[in-house]
């Protein structure tokens, strides 16, 4: 079998992540910071442990402004919904995914927030010239993924944040696809708001994600709740993390997000961009090939991640995704990725894509057999 | 009866953020539930001894880590 989905979910995990949680669970397993026993403690120094690994992998100065979420898509809504308030404007990219369309569609019918898409180019490049000139007097926030989970391209973030920063809005990236591969400096990049995920190439389990809230950032929060702190109060806390965070966290995931940071600090970023870029290559080189493919996003390998989405002339993508799968186990992703937006960009809706997305887990010969595989099934469905 | 100096914080994250701090400081501590007589609190404090006070003070104010309050308390 091999496994081409990891901009969906990174798998396998490495194995330091199998036995943190396996260790969390085991042996420590109670509630963080709520009931003061040796164990619970326990369980507040593997989150506090792993709010450090986050807020050290993206260069923030205090990682109690890393708050804990069950993923992006969280994090995205807890972003869009402190800050957007009645009558705010908001710039996007026309390469977003669901997790930042469908909140600010909401935010549209129900606050009357004001929506600017920036369209970008078929293979997914970012005009910041249009950009810059879609700023209006009540431009709030500039919403932007890090790197497009259909087209690979890597969206040129410091660009986009000096451009916002200078213009008054606060800057909000979804990291989702690029934590992990690409180093993120929330100063650096100008970054206001950072969305994470952990079970991307953060190598983590699903369930845990999360928002780094950059120095001076003011929110609403998402929810109330149980905090563990100020109990003697019903009125929730107003210092952070608390502020962000109600009811017990997920912490068995985030003992194994704490691990596949760990893993990837030990490994290295620039080893783990290199391998992806690698393989990357060789499945583009590969694909190239075969008479009628289109392959899309950007041909330089700088500018994109380990995302290669493809069509095959006369073939649909579901049918060769199945195919992959049934014949060769050959897991993809197919369809339009969660992101209608950018595949109307890419000129690939509603068909959509067949989507290989590699992980530092994958190799070389994963890489040649699915390019095999791929030529044997477009021959296959060419015959028939 | 000791005399104990008790650190007490409004969140866990800078109860634990204090001990990481505190620990590589050199200062011996324990990390324990807040005693009823402070607060009502359901978090958890930090009790060292009350000669290593001063030092300890110094050490959270310069990574600014905000602490809602440092007391005297006779542990038994």
């Amino acid at each position: 079998m091999i496994y081409l989905d990891n901009a969906a979910t990174s798998w396998p995990k490495p194995e330091p992540v199998h036995e943190a949680i396996d260790f969390f669970l085991r042996r420590i397993g109670a509630n963080p910071g709520r009931s003061g026993h040796s164990l619970s403690i326990e369980a507040g120094r593997v989150v506090f442990e792993t709010r450090e690994a986050v807020a050290a992998l993206f260069g923030m100065r205090s990682s109690e402004r890393v708050v804990f979420t069950q993923n992006a898509t969280h994090a995205i809504n807890l972003a869009l919904k402190g800050i957007l308030k009645k009558g705010d404007h908001v710039i996007v990219s026309s390469m977003e995914h669901n997790s930042v369309m469908r909140p600010l569609r909401f935010l549209e019918e129900t606050a009357g927030v004001a929506i600017t898409v920036i369209d970008c180019s078929p293979d997914g490049t970012f005009p910041l010239r249009t950009f810059d000139e879609s700023f209006r007097a009540d431009t709030r926030l500039v919403a932007v993924m890090h790197a497009s989970n259909v087209t690979g391209a890597v969206m040129p973030i410091d660009d986009i944040g000096k451009i916002s920063r200078a213009k008054g809005a606060l800057f909000l990236v979804d990291a989702a696809q690029t934590a992990g591969v690409i180093p993120i400096g929330m100063a650096d990049d100008g970054i206001d708001l950072l969305a994470f995920t952990g079970h991307k190439s953060l190598l983590g389990p699903p369930g845990v994600g999360g928002l780094c809230i950059g120095d001076g950032v003011e929110m609403t929060p998402l929810m109330q709740g149980g905090t563990g702190s100020d109990s003697e109060f019903d009125v929730h806390p107003a210092f952070l993390p608390d502020r962000y965070e109600s009811g017990t966290l997920n912490t068995v995931g985030i003992a194994g997000l704490g691990a596949g940071i760990g893993y990837i600090r030990k490994k290295g970023l620039a080893r783990i961009r290199e391998q992806e870029r690698l393989l990357t290559k060789r499945l583009i080189e590969g694909l190239s090939s075969i008479d009628g493919i289109e392959i899309h996003g950007p041909r330089d390998g700088d500018r994109r991640i380990g995302v290669v989405a493809f069509g095959i002339e006369g073939i649909k993508p579901c049918d060769v995704g199945y195919h992959l799968d049934r014949q060769y186990g050959i897991m993809t992703r197919v369809g339009l990725h969660c992101a209608p937006s950018a595949h109307k960009t890419m000129g690939t809706f509603p068909e959509g894509t067949v989507r290989f997305s590699v992980s530092c887990l994958n190799d070389e010969d994963d890489a040649a057999r699915a390019v095999q595989a791929v030529k044997e099934t477009t021959s296959h469905f060419r015959k028939g | 009866m000791t005399t104990h100096c008790l650190i007490l914080f409004h969140s866990t994250h800078h109860a634990l953020k204090s001990e990481k701090i505190l620990k590589g400081a050199g200062l011996e501590m324990d990390v324990i539930p807040v005693p009823r007589e402070f607060s009502a609190n359901c978090g958890i404090s930090i009790c060292l001894a009350w000669g290593d006070r001063r030092k300890a003070e110094a050490v959270l104010q310069d990574e600014s880590v905000p602490v809602d309050g440092i007391h005297c308390w006779e542990r038994g």
